[in-house]
């Protein structure tokens, strides 16, 4: 004689689990919602949070990139390719700083390196394209970013600044 | 304009169509926001924000996504039988609509008041089976074949359980008639005289049943997004899915109303003391529509063993019992009578026509005494209908007596009214009453001695 288990038997005939589980159905149909109301409405990012790159310049419009090459150097994706000839005025500056977005992988590393703070990742990840084309990042393009986004990378860089 | 539309044929005609379509066009458009609302539904339960793009909150996505539907390209896969192809989603859109022609949406705002309108429901809501039948069989491809099996031997299983379920409520009622069963809820409690309390757990086993029968989670393995592709509709695209899927939500819609007429009093108001009206009918409807959209948030998906041992094993033999049990609790009339509801009192031609010929030369008192309790000329007399009408013998009688004894005349009228007294005395159950004054009126006058006054009457009257 197999015993039979009567607890499990009488919660089985009153459909305790399926009221518990409508219960619980009903407490969440009341909670705020989860989700966001995307393009209108968007999460908070963290000071750290590692998007689209931009090269910065100095408040006196000079570039801040003096070509070291460690970004290149560093970049684990081989995403960066920089060339480099010394000015007119006999300062060492890129002819060439190219980012290949295709490949990068976001790591930050580039920013990391960087003893100028010149390569960093912004906060705009809404950058996305309709041909590969137009994600192979030039010079001018990325100079273009830092004047866009220059506010909030600073202000991030500021805030995380005790951290590094 | 009114006795066109009332009296010609082809009025009638015009105006049973044109309610036909009026139906049906409210039907459609509640649909596409029924399934507006069951996702949104599903989503609020999953803490999403479900569609909220198109119009105000989103309310005109099921429009959106009709009018997507309806351009896309019909895609017919090749082998396939064109014929049962097309006519299966036309066969699974159009059956739940015409079921809606017996659906009383208020006290007589029913298309087609059939007197077996249960019957009906159930013959059309076997034929739905071959929709999808022949939907599977139809696309010439292994697993919408296979789905349309399963489906089928889903909706056949629990078919038999609802039917027993219905069956007790008709054995309740004592009629097959949709809008005779609201009625009997008609009582004095409001939402207590409904059949959910005397028939309580046949409203969940019904509740289930439905989800089972219209393919809803938890019972949706014949489409089981999350692990097949669509069951039966696999090959279906462009319009002839939507009218599946159109024709699925006009079942769902269905058997909520169905719910809502069975065990939750159809339009009735749950208060005695509100108006009664088709917005209870609305009300309740969506209250059930949102526990499917519910449920279908809350619950994981049954096996397929498990689907059929709960139909076969557990709802089956539970409903079975419970027409038993109702049968018996009917047929003894206990607990107050509230599973003997049936109402078959009818008013018998005789007793009416004696009423009318014994009332009508009478003083209104007399006649408003005898008037009050319809229940005399019905073969279901109350019991205390009966004394204005033995006193009223009594006194007669004694009249009468006494001019047969003092060899007066008796005018034609007179013995007429006489005659009429005497047939209503019986309809009023003088033969059949079981109150002391039956008894007495029994003692004072035997039938045997009433015929014979009632004959030496008119043998006096007609000299």
């Amino acid at each position: 004689m197999t015993q039979i288990d009567y607890a499990r038997a009488g919660r089985y005939f009153l459909l305790a689990d399926f009221f518990k589980g409508l219960g619980l159905g009903l407490k969440y149909f009341f909670k705020p919602k989860a989700t966001l109301n995307y393009p209108h409405e968007k999460g908070p990012l963290s000071p750290r949070f590692r998007g689209e790159h931009a090269l910065r310049r100095y408040p006196n419009g000079e570039e801040r990139c003096i070509a070291c090459k460690l970004c290149e150097a560093i970049c684990p994706a081989q995403a960066i390719t920089i060339d480099a000839e010394p000015r007119s005025d006999g300062s060492r500056r890129t002819t060439r700083y190219d980012i290949d977005m295709t490949k990068c992988i976001y790591c930050g590393f580039c920013q990391e390196a960087c003893p100028v703070d010149a390569i960093v990742e912004g906060p705009n990840f809404e950058f996305s394209t309709e041909t590969r084309e137009e994600l192979y990042y030039d010079k001018t393009k990325l100079l273009e970013n830092g004047e866009r986004w220059e506010a909030e990378i600073a202000r991030n860089l500021e805030i995380d600044a005790p951290y590094r | 304009m009114a006795e066109f539309f009332t009296q010609t044929n082809t009025g009638i005609a015009l105006l049973t169509l044109g309610q036909a379509l009026l139906v049906t066009v409210m039907l459609l458009v509640s649909m596409a926001f029924l399934l507006y609302a069951d996702r949104k539904v599903w989503a609020a339960v999953q803490m999403r924000r479900g569609p909220n793009v198109v119009g105000i909150f989103g309310l005109l996505q099921s429009f959106a996504d009709f009018l997507k539907y309806i351009l896309k390209e019909i895609v017919v896969p090749a082998g396939a039988d064109r014929t049962v192809f097309f006519l299966a989603p036309i066969a699974a859109f159009t059956l739940p609509l015409i079921l809606w022609a017996v659906m009383p949406f208020n006290d007589g705002w029913v298309l087609a008041d059939l007197n077996v309108a249960i019957l009906y429901i159930f013959a059309i809501s076997s034929l739905e089976v071959y929709g999808v039948i022949m939907g599977g069989w139809a696309s010439n491809s292994k697993y919408p074949f296979l789905g349309s099996l399963r489906s089928a031997a889903q909706m056949i299983s629990y078919e038999v359980s609802i039917g027993l379920i219905l069956v007790g409520v008709i054995l309740s009622t004592g009629s097959l008639n949709l809008s005779q069963i609201v009625h009997a809820q008609d009582g004095g409690w409001g939402l207590f005289s409904w059949y959910w309390l005397p028939h309580f757990p046949m409203v969940f086993l019904f509740f289930i049943s439905a989800l089972a029968e219209t393919n809803r989670p938890p019972f949706d393995l014949p489409e089981a997004e999350s692990e097949l592709v669509a069951g039966y509709q696999v090959e279906y695209s462009s319009t002839p899915f939507l009218l599946f899927m159109i024709g699925e939500y006009t079942a769902i819609v269905f058997l909520c109303a169905l719910m809502v007429i069975l065990f939750f009093g159809g339009w009735l108001s749950p208060l005695p003391f509100l108006p009664d009206g088709i917005l209870w009918m609305m009300i309740k409807m969506l209250v059930i529509f949102f526990l499917f959209a519910l449920v279908k948030a809350v619950v994981p998906r049954y096996r397929y063993d498990q689907l059929m041992r709960l139909g076969w094993k557990v709802f089956l033999p539970f409903s079975l019992a419970w027409v038993v049990l109702v049968a018996f609790l009917a047929h003894f009339g206990l607990f107050g009578g509230a599973y003997a509801r049936w109402d078959d009192t009818t008013i018998l031609p005789e007793c009416a026509e004696a009423r009318a010929d014994f009332v009508a030369p009478l003083g209104t008192d007399d006649r408003a005494a005898l008037l009050e309790d319809d229940s005399v000329i019905t073969n279901r007399p109350a019991p205390g209908a009966f004394v204005p009408v033995a006193d009223a013998y009594d006194g007669a009688a004694e009249a009468m007596e006494r001019a047969l004894a003092g060899g007066w005349a008796i005018p034609q009228e007179a013995a007429a009214r006489f005659a009429a007294l005497d047939t209503l005395v019986l309809c009023a159950g003088a033969g059949s009453g079981t109150t002391p004054r039956h008894d007495e009126f029994r003692a004072a006058h035997p039938a045997p001695a009433r015929d014979a006054l009632l004959n030496r009457v008119l043998e006096r009257a007609a000299r």
